[in-house]
């Protein structure tokens, strides 16, 4: 085991504890206060995956297991520091847990190329359409196969069964000699893969299987926001300072409910904290003001602080109005809220 | 203070600190410090909708019911001011909106079991055999017409022979390997047409003749267009090809020293291709420490680029559709430690590829669908795309050994793609 010296601070208290239930308070002191923000906000930053500070996520199941891969990757790391025999050591923890989570969206992002995520849509399309074909949940798993299949039990070796390249690519070459398998239509592919198998398969597999098939092949990685176009109204409608966090919080009390609302739960500042965590943090509000402004109990104001900041599917689901409504009183709330608050915006910053 | 400011604790403790922090002066204050304890840092934020907006990725319901024309007007609003920002999501729209319309068709097609297991150039005739030995009448009815189209073909090779004895022009050679392929032809010449074929050749398990009064016969799935073409190259053995100077590029001094590049692009290489996002392809420039590739169109307006590739990536997918009929150039630049290299160099003609007009895209997706090795063949040689010809008449000799018309054809389709 390294010496205490090498290993970042904030472990300290975590690695010097002799107590086995000691020891796991620590740990999760150390997982809530430092490890959950961080990948919170890197997965909204690099994936747009919402979780809550439990990680969890009504509407995306990835993102909850991505949520949970990464923090057992954490804690597998923290255990290690604490073995006799172990030679690891983290000298930063903050950037130890960036790290990590980069390294896991990145995973995902390789996945998620854009030509593997159309191709999966274009596969959900086609199972979902025609008449032969389905797709199907059991077990937590999205499955694909011809119709007849639905209610066929496959056995545990098939289901964890994955598919051998080498066979791949020889069913491939006997299928499609001389063919250039991207011009192929999809339907006959999909029908020849299930043809193959003879077994329903993962969607994800078989996605896997006719991307290799057509030789698509996964882009560089980026996050999906890159993609994303911004202009000098980005530069012109940035606002800072503690001012002008005041004067919002002012200007959002005259908003409507609805607009109030939505603008609230999305709101997301430059360091990827909520409203509610920078209202408190530079005491513009106390937790009782809040409450009583919102006009909310502070159960509900605890309840919704802890799964802030919202994606709009997410908004649109507590706010029981559809995601098209959500959208509506964001730019309401945006257009008022540039009246209000862009005249004072170079004013009185740190 | 420390769990509850991160909210990382079970829903009933939060609850209960929330409730005593409403009325705890002390307790409000240690919330913020708490908050503060990360590193602080001043608070700022922005009202640009794009912002906003940039995690609003469109989810598959949402395409498909965008595609179906079902949002209602708030959503289809937001959805819009999304695409506006989002070159993602907008080819994500454009690339399902063109699958749906291509698989239009397809999605009324039966895809039973039994069809799948069955590759459909590979069909076992034992096994065909086998089940017709099953019903004897089957099988004698299956062996009569083999013996009359034996028959046939041998005296319309007679007559072949007496015309050339007569001193009579040749005609194009009836190819002999209907009669020596085992794969038995599924659409018998007799029961198509009245008329003796001048000429035949098996085609992925059809037969396609030439009669006499110079039609096609076999083939009427295949675009009558292409069926005329086929007749006029079945009778004159000569393939049609397109002048494509078009993509013959010019030298230019402009584009770096004069120095040999070290490597060569490999595809596409002067040629027309089916695909709007072909995957380029070019050699390993040794010592290289990554790569760079450029794409202009006809007027020189640079189209897309790749970013910098990493050194053992020979090849790129181009990133966004190219506009079909088009003439494109493209080069890539190989990024040594203290110099660029540009290929095709300055001594070298421009390196252009063309990409399929959408019209012949759409009779090529109804050429694929016949199956017919013969008419994509002569729509690929027509079209310019030289290796898939080659590809398709190669399959055709294969399947017609002894015939000199598919020898021909390929001969001349390998000419072509030499050029």
């Amino acid at each position: 085991m390294f010496a205490l010296g090498d290993m970042d601070q904030l472990l300290l208290p975590y690695l010097r504890a002799t107590d086995h239930s000691d020891r796991e308070q620590h740990l999760q002191e150390i997982l809530s206060a430092y490890a959950v923000p961080e990948v919170r906000i890197a997965l909204r930053r690099r994936l747009s995956f919402f979780v809550d500070a439990h990680g969890k996520s009504r509407h995306n199941q990835d993102a909850e297991d991505l949520f949970q891969e990464i923090m057992t990757k954490i804690v597998q790391a923290l255990h290690d520091l604490t073995e006799p025999s172990s030679n690891a050591k983290i000298e930063d923890l903050k950037e130890y847990i960036a790290r990590v989570t980069a390294n896991c969206c990145n995973d995902v992002l390789r996945k998620q190329s854009p030509s593997r995520t159309r191709l999966k849509y274009n596969l959900r399309f086609l199972l979902t359409h025609h008449e032969d074909f389905a797709v199907w949940k059991s077990a937590g798993v999205t499955w694909a196969g011809l119709r007849e299949w639905r209610n066929e039990r496959v056995s545990a070796a098939e289901l964890s069964g994955s598919i051998d390249s080498q066979e791949l690519a020889a069913f491939r070459s006997a299928r499609w000699p001389g063919e250039n398998t991207k011009q192929v239509a999809l339907p006959r592919i999909v029908r020849e893969v299930f043809g193959w198998l003879s077994r329903p398969v993962e969607l994800d597999q078989l996605v896997s299987i006719v991307a290799t098939i057509q030789s698509i092949e996964d882009l560089p990685t980026i996050a999906l926001h890159e993609n994303v176009s911004t202009d000098n109204s980005s530069a012109q409608a940035r606002l800072e300072g503690k001012d002008v966090l005041r004067r919002l919080w002012q200007a959002l009390r005259e908003l409507s409910t609805e607009q109030r609302d939505v603008f609230c739960l999305g709101f997301e500042d430059e360091s990827g904290r909520d409203l509610f965590t920078v209202l408190l943090e530079n005491e513009i509000v106390t937790f009782r003001e809040l409450a009583e402004e919102l006009d909310r109990s502070t159960d509900d104001i605890v309840r919704l602080w802890s799964k802030m900041p919202m994606d709009n599917k997410s908004i649109a689901e507590e706010l029981k109005v559809s995601r098209g409504r959500v959208y509506q009183h964001r730019s309401r709330a945006l257009e008022k809220l540039k009246k209000g608050l862009l005249p004072f915006s170079g004013e009185n910053k740190y | 203070m420390v769990l509850f400011s991160s909210r990382a604790m079970p829903h009933a403790e939060l609850t209960a600190i929330g409730r005593h922090l409403a009325d705890c002066p002390e307790c409000q204050g240690l919330l913020v410090s708490s908050l503060r304890e990360g590193g602080s840092e001043p608070p700022s934020f922005t009202l640009a909708p794009e912002f906003w907006l940039r995690h609003e990725h469109l989810d598959y319901d949402q395409l498909v019911e965008l595609s179906d024309d079902r949002l209602d007007a708030d959503e289809r609003e937001s959805i819009d001011a999304h695409l506006r920002l989002c070159a993602t999501c907008q080819e994500d729209v454009r690339t399902f909106l063109a699958f749906r319309k291509e698989i239009e068709s397809e999605l009324r097609l039966p895809y039973s079991p039994a069809l799948a297991q069955a590759p459909p150039q590979k069909r076992n005739w034992q096994g065909v055999w086998n089940r017709l030995a099953w019903k004897p009448i089957y099988a004698a009815a299956a062996i009569i017409l083999a013996i009359a189209f034996i028959i046939g073909i041998a005296a319309l090779l007679k007559r072949r022979t007496d015309n050339l004895q007569a001193g009579n022009a040749p005609l194009p050679q009836v190819s002999p390997s209907t009669t020596e392929n085992p794969i038995a032809p599924s659409t018998p010449l007799g029961t198509t047409s009245p008329e003796t074929p001048v000429l035949s050749l098996n085609d992925n398990g059809h037969v396609i003749a030439l009669d006499k009064s110079g039609k096609t016969i076999g083939i009427d799935e295949v675009p009558i267009q292409i069926r005329d073409d086929i007749a006029q190259l079945l009778k004159t053995e000569r393939l049609q090809t397109p002048n494509q100077k078009e993509l013959l590029g010019e030298e230019s001094g402009l584009r770096g020293s004069s120095e040999k590049p070290p490597f060569r692009l490999i595809y596409p290489a002067r040629i027309v291709i089916p695909s709007v996002r072909p995957t380029l392809r070019w050699e390993s420039a040794p010592g290289a420490t990554s790569y760079r590739v450029y794409i202009s169109d006809a007027r020189g307006t640079e189209v897309t680029k790749s970013d910098a590739l990493s050194p053992d990536r020979t090849n790129w997918t181009v990133d966004r559709p190219l506009k079909r009929g088009e003439v494109f150039t493209w080069s890539v630049i190989a990024v040594f430690d203290n110099k660029e290299i540009i290929s095709p160099g300055p001594s070298s003609p421009e390196m252009k590829f063309k990409v399929l007009s959408a019209k012949s895209f759409e009779q090529l997706q109804k050429l694929r669908n016949s199956g017919s090795h013969l008419a994509l063949g002569v729509f690929y040689a027509r079209e310019g795309l030289h290796d898939e010809a080659q590809r398709e008449f190669q399959i055709l000799l294969r399947e017609n050994p002894n015939s000199d018309v598919a020898k021909k054809l390929l001969q001349q389709a390998q000419t072509r793609r030499s050029r």
